[in-house]
């Protein structure tokens, strides 16, 4: 390779690197201090020195796994059909259409409809099901192409010797798709649930909440995020509150962490080979 | 009197608008090897997939005429293609394995025509990779996952699931194409014992396979538009030694000499 190209491309790549090191050790050195047992499973209050984020966290683990769970079930639901019951190439080319358009639309619209229609044409107010079926759909587009990926990487002629032994396509469904593309499936959607820690915005607008004392128990509980709540304290002027900022940012990463490293465990136990014919 | 298994009547086959393979009248016997042999690319898989409609599967895929199974046209619309299929086995060109063990590997076929009693599926099971002469060098290791087993071995795993459903006719794709020669003599000579009980269609690429294995055979070769026909068929040394169609006589001399 030139060597001039070569420079660029490494100052290319070292830059984001070093930026996105020095914000985190920045981050570290200001939230560290602040982490504790207290701090996580306290209530948030006006009083700085007492503040605890435990509602905030609750609300942000119940909003990602209800729309995860949500958001995979319809992905693995829409592949299935799209893989195996649609021969059609107009239907396909449609869905697909439909589902990269959703990837394109901003995250507040989807928090503006969400509220609209969820919230209040549904009655389901600003509760944690509003929240969650609106981050469902934002994460559609992510565990569609996540499952639709896994199904398609089954070999065609595993397929075809489950049809060849006497098997409908519910039987294939059954016995060939879902064993062999589910690890994959799962693993691939870990963006999608990565997405949906981080979404500040739709929860903005439907949530409304900056700030809660109350852990969200029923799904039609009030309640707010971390991203929110990182929000909330970087817009407030005392230096105090922007530390404490970053040792929520930190609780967040942490939570990041923990999903992917489970994600790489399911990998790592339920890969194999598949030979591609 | 020998019992007709398989009868076709102008059988043709397309995908999309283009035609691959014409007028198709053919009769396959019981207990008897048919060999089909012909050119890259004149319909002899497309031919073995019309049979246990397969081909229904394939988009664009297009089969027109008629095709009799004991009697029965198996594309007339009321007919069950599952069950047909457990009637009609195949085994293809490439072993395919699923990422289970040895033992679940020939299970699946039971499993997903609902057999639900173990010991019915064990005795399968074990009857089957002893008719596709597999159990001796397997049976200390059931459980182990399919994928160690050799390519040889592997296609003999196909074979024995495709036993374990207890068919009637088997439909084979160039089954030895990627195997050695003693793998390639060991499928050959369980299909010689399996002819006693069963139909055997396969499609070959070897003519010394089919002078070795085949009591009839079935030459496909492509026409003027490069449309795949059935040129000649009829018992293997006529065919094979003493062809009619003068086509015939030149692609097994071509190929033999
Ligand atoms: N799924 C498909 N869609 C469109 N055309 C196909 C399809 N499968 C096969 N064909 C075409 O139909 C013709 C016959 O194919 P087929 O596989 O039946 O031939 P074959 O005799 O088995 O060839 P080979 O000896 O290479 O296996 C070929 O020209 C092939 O390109
Ligand atoms: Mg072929």
């Amino acid at each position: 390779m030139d060597k001039p190209v070569k420079y660029i491309s490494m100052v290319a790549l070292a830059t984001p690197l070093i930026i996105l090191s020095i914000f985190l050790i920045q981050v570290f050195m200001d939230g560290l201090p602040h982490l504790s047992l207290d701090f996580i499973f306290g209530s948030p209050s006006y009083d700085p020195s007492e503040m605890g984020i435990f509602p905030v966290i609750i609300g942000s683990i119940y909003i990602v796994g209800v729309s995860s769970v949500l958001s995979f079930l319809m992905g693995l639901g829409l592949s299935i059909y799209l893989v195996e019951f649609v021969t059609n190439e107009r239907i396909k080319n449609l869905v697909y259409f439909v589902v990269d358009m959703l990837a394109g639309v901003p995250s507040v619209v989807y928090g503006l409809v969400g509220l609209g229609f969820i919230g209040y044409v549904l009655g389901a107010g600003r509760s944690v099901l509003t929240g969650s079926i609106t981050m469902a759909f934002l994460i559609l587009p992510l565990t569609v192409v996540a499952t639709l990926e896994a199904f398609r990487s089954i070999p065609e002629s595993l397929k075809m010797t489950a049809y060849s032994l006497g098997a409908s396509r519910q039987e294939v469904v059954a016995n060939v798709l879902i064993p062999l593309g589910l690890a994959r499936a799962l693993t691939g959607s870990i963006l999608a649930v990565a997405r949906a820690l981080g979404e500040a915005a739709p929860i903005l607008v439907i949530s409304g909440l900056l700030f809660t004392k109350k852990v969200p128990i029923s799904l039609l509980d009030e309640f707010t995020v971390l991203p929110l709540y990182i929000f909330n304290l970087v817009t407030r002027p005392q230096p105090i509150y922007k530390e404490l900022a970053s040792a929520v940012i930190i609780v967040l990463i942490a939570i990041f962490m923990l999903v992917s490293l489970t994600s790489i465990y399911f990998r790592l136990k339920y890969s194999y080979r598949l030979y591609e014919v | 009197m020998v019992n007709i298994v398989i009868r076709t009547e102008d059988l043709n086959i397309y995908y999309g608008k283009r035609k691959i393979l014409e007028d198709v009248n053919v009769d396959i016997y019981e207990n008897s090897i048919s060999a089909v042999i012909g050119p890259s690319g004149t319909g002899k898989s497309s031919f073995l997939r019309s049979l246990n409609r397969l081909n229904d599967l394939i988009p664009g895929a297009r089969v027109t005429g008629k095709v009799y199974y004991r009697g029965r046209n198996i594309y007339e619309d009321d007919v069950n293609v599952y069950l047909l299929r457990t009637r009609i086995g195949m085994v293809f060109q490439r072993p395919t394995i699923f990422p289970m063990s040895i033992y679940e590997n020939v299970a699946f076929g039971l499993r997903i025509n609902n057999v639900k009693d173990e010991d019915l599926i064990y005795k399968r099971v074990k009857e089957a990779l002893i008719k596709a002469a597999l159990w001796d060098e397997v049976k200390d290791r059931l459980d182990d996952g399919a994928y160690n087993l050799s390519t040889g071995q592997q296609q003999r795993l196909c074979l024995a699931r495709t036993l374990a459903i207890e068919p009637d006719v088997l439909l084979l794709d160039e089954p030895t194409s990627y195997l050695d020669p003693k793998s390639t003599k060991k499928i050959e000579d369980v299909l010689l014992k399996l002819k006693e009980r069963y139909t055997i269609v396969i499609v070959t690429h070897s003519l010394n396979q089919a002078k070795r294995i085949a009591d009839y055979v079935l030459v496909f070769m492509p026409d003027e538009d490069n449309v795949g026909r059935l040129i000649e068929y009829g018992p293997s040394t006529q065919v094979l030694q003493n062809p009619v169609d003068p086509k015939t006589r030149e692609y097994v001399e071509g190929l033999i000499g």
